[in-house]
């Protein structure tokens, strides 16, 4: 009998269920079937996690992935169902788990009001309420899947399904492998420092026991860990804009085919690089240093490239950029900005906010205005 | 050999190892330029943002016991590292200079403006061109308040207690940038982030060059290391 994968669905609206349903079943691979959770179940006392965990074991054990509503509340004999449940459930079985909210997106800006830490163990998606595009939605539901699945995958082919190897190496060990970039261990740990050190405490505790689910909790972990913190924040690789800034360029010299294809060779392959382009910071670097100058934009003087063009930070545009602001996604200089930031990696060393976007956020965000 | 990742490697063990103990750091891009020593091609190897900084909190029965040590209740203490090195290209294990910049920095916030508590320039050269400066040591340490490199990031910093001290050159072991990281990480870091620090040295560490003759028949480069001068 074929076993099909499974995505979980939890929303509670009984209009947008079936779009949202249509929408991934276009986006998601053939042999996914997507499952909505409707209630119901033959368990009718305890909490609601022991229940759903009882009356629906099967669905939960083949799950890939979770989708689920940030405002769950009115679901058939859940009522008050909440994603901190689901949430739990998707951690402790080592689900990846995806949460969607309505409204415009603000992502960072509305995090750091809130004070939460950059790390926070799901996947976010949106939708949009003002004109709410299914297929989008779906297509980064579609890459999350991917990039969880191809984890699990390197992740069971090198330590087992059973979990025995887990505890032979730490996150940073296995996100270096995974990525195979034995030389960023350090730059890793770096970014494992803060507040995933539980990261830590997971691998050891697949030594007591939960040694049978440790590979698939340990994937969604990574999962997390990359596409949150490593890929988001610039450090250990670069987003497009973030990679015009350290290179010394402006967005247009950058994107201009011929530089593009002049520092192809950095471009990230890993998981989750789909959808946005990311490239390895460091062989950016190596690409320039090779031609015996300091930046991009000599690279492209000493090769005559008509479009060479300095880059400019965006608080002010007479000094060149190298860095990027988190909040206004835009390049910014080292004086026109803040570092140090206690919500991003300590090794995210291009990752700043310009002083115009901190000195919005400083009091929301509990930070020292000076 | 890939010398930027071997010291950008060291760099962020280093912050790792700081992160750990309790510091608030970010860590840096070594970046190396080409230039020319003694008609040789060597690297000049700095940090972009000039200097590592390590931040902690002090504030009563804080783990460091820092309050008690610096005597007042609610502040800040700081470390900056900042290195200027010069390493002969295609022997990454030989570094012809070296000038590191280590302050010391604290915060009472009852008081207007921070004090540097302690300033060190850790510096030598090996060039083989003219003779060693007059009564320099070849590696030393030199206590002062004149921080070249750290000058911009230590402005508003009351400098007094710096200022009074005489000339004080206290000769050392080769005190290059992996040494004064493996200083501040012996000192600083909670036991287990020093120990793995020392590893993480311990696996290589780059040695001067001895060309220059008035030193080479004096020392031996293997036991001039200064991470074999510690235990464990």
């Amino acid at each position: 009998m074929k076993t099909n994968r499974t995505v979980l669905l939890f929303e509670d609206d009984e209009d947008d269920r079936p779009r949202i349903i249509a929408s991934l079943k276009k986006a998601l691979p053939k042999d996914v079937e997507v499952i909505p959770f409707l209630g119901k179940g033959t368990t009718k006392k305890g909490t609601y996690e022991a229940r759903i965990l009882k009356d629906f074991k099967d669905e939960i054990d083949k799950a890939e992935l979770i989708i689920c509503d940030q405002d769950l509340s009115t679901i058939k004999d859940y009522t008050g169902l909440s994603a901190q449940v689901i949430t739990a459930i998707a951690h402790a079985e080592g689900i990846p788990l995806a949460l969607y909210g309505r409204g415009p997106e603000d992502y960072m800006m509305k995090r750091m009001k809130e004070r939460r830490p950059f790390f926070e163990r799901r996947f976010v998606l949106h939708l949009d309420s003002a004109g709410w595009d299914t297929e989008e939605f779906a297509k980064k539901a579609r890459i999350i899947l991917d990039g969880c699945q191809r984890i699990r995958q390197f992740l069971e082919t090198n330590l087992g399904k059973d979990g025995q190897k887990v505890s032979d190496g730490t996150p940073a060990k296995w996100m270096s492998k995974l990525l195979d970039k034995p030389e960023i261990i350090n730059r890793l740990e770096l970014y494992g420092s803060g507040d995933q050190q539980y990261l830590s405490s997971l691998v050891a505790s697949a030594k007591q026991g939960f040694a049978t689910k440790a590979v698939r909790v340990l994937a969604a972990e990574l999962s997390y860990w990359l596409w949150d913190s490593i890929l988001r924040f610039p450090g250990i690789t670069v987003n497009t804009v973030a990679a015009a800034s350290a290179l010394n360029l402006s967005p247009t010299a950058w994107n201009h085919a011929e530089t593009q294809a002049l520092f192809a060779p950095a471009l990230y392959r890993g998981p989750f690089g789909v959808d946005k382009k990311f490239w390895w910071r460091n062989e950016l670097q190596a690409i320039v240093e090779r031609h015996g100058v300091t930046d991009g934009f000599e690279v492209l003087k000493l090769k005559k490239m008509k479009h060479a063009e300095a880059s400019s930070c965006s608080v002010k545009p007479s000094m060149p950029a190298g860095y990027y602001c988190m909040l206004s996604e835009k390049p910014v200089a080292l004086e026109n900005s803040r570092g140090e930031i206690p919500y991003f990696p300590a090794g995210a060393d291009l990752a700043r906010i310009s002083r115009k976007e901190f000195a919005k956020i400083a009091p929301w965000a509990g930070l020292k205005v000076t | 050999m890939d010398v930027q990742g071997y010291f950008q490697n060291l760099v962020d063990a280093f912050v790792t190892g700081a992160t750990k103990s309790g510091f608030k750091a970010v860590t840096d891009r070594v970046v190396l330029n080409p230039v020319e020593k003694d008609g040789e091609p060597c690297w000049e190897l700095l940090l972009k943002n000039t200097a590592l900084k390590l931040t902690t909190d002090v504030a009563p029965g804080g783990g460091n016991n820092l309050s008690k040590k610096l005597g007042f209740d609610k502040g800040e203490f700081k470390i900056l590292i900042s290195p200027r090195e010069t390493i002969k290209k295609g022997e990454p294990w030989n570094i012809k200079e070296s000038a590191v910049e280590l302050a010391y920095i604290a915060r009472d916030l009852s008081k207007t403006a921070p004090d540097l508590l302690l300033g060190v320039h850790c510096d030598f050269s090996v060039v083989q061109t003219g003779d060693p400066r007059p009564a320099h040591p070849l590696f030393h340490a030199q206590l002062t308040s004149r921080l070249v490199k750290l000058n911009d990031l230590i402005d508003g910093t009351n400098l007094e207690r710096m200022k009074s001290l005489p000339q004080f050159r206290l000769p050392t072991a080769h005190m290059s940038l992996p040494s004064v990281l493996l200083l501040v990480a012996a000192d600083h870091f909670r036991q287990q982030q020093y120990l793995d620090f020392l590893k993480e040295l311990r696996k290589t560490m780059p040695f001067p060059c001895m060309s220059n003759a008035r030193f080479t028949t004096r020392a031996d480069g293997r036991g001039m290391r200064s991470c074999a001068w510690y235990p464990s």
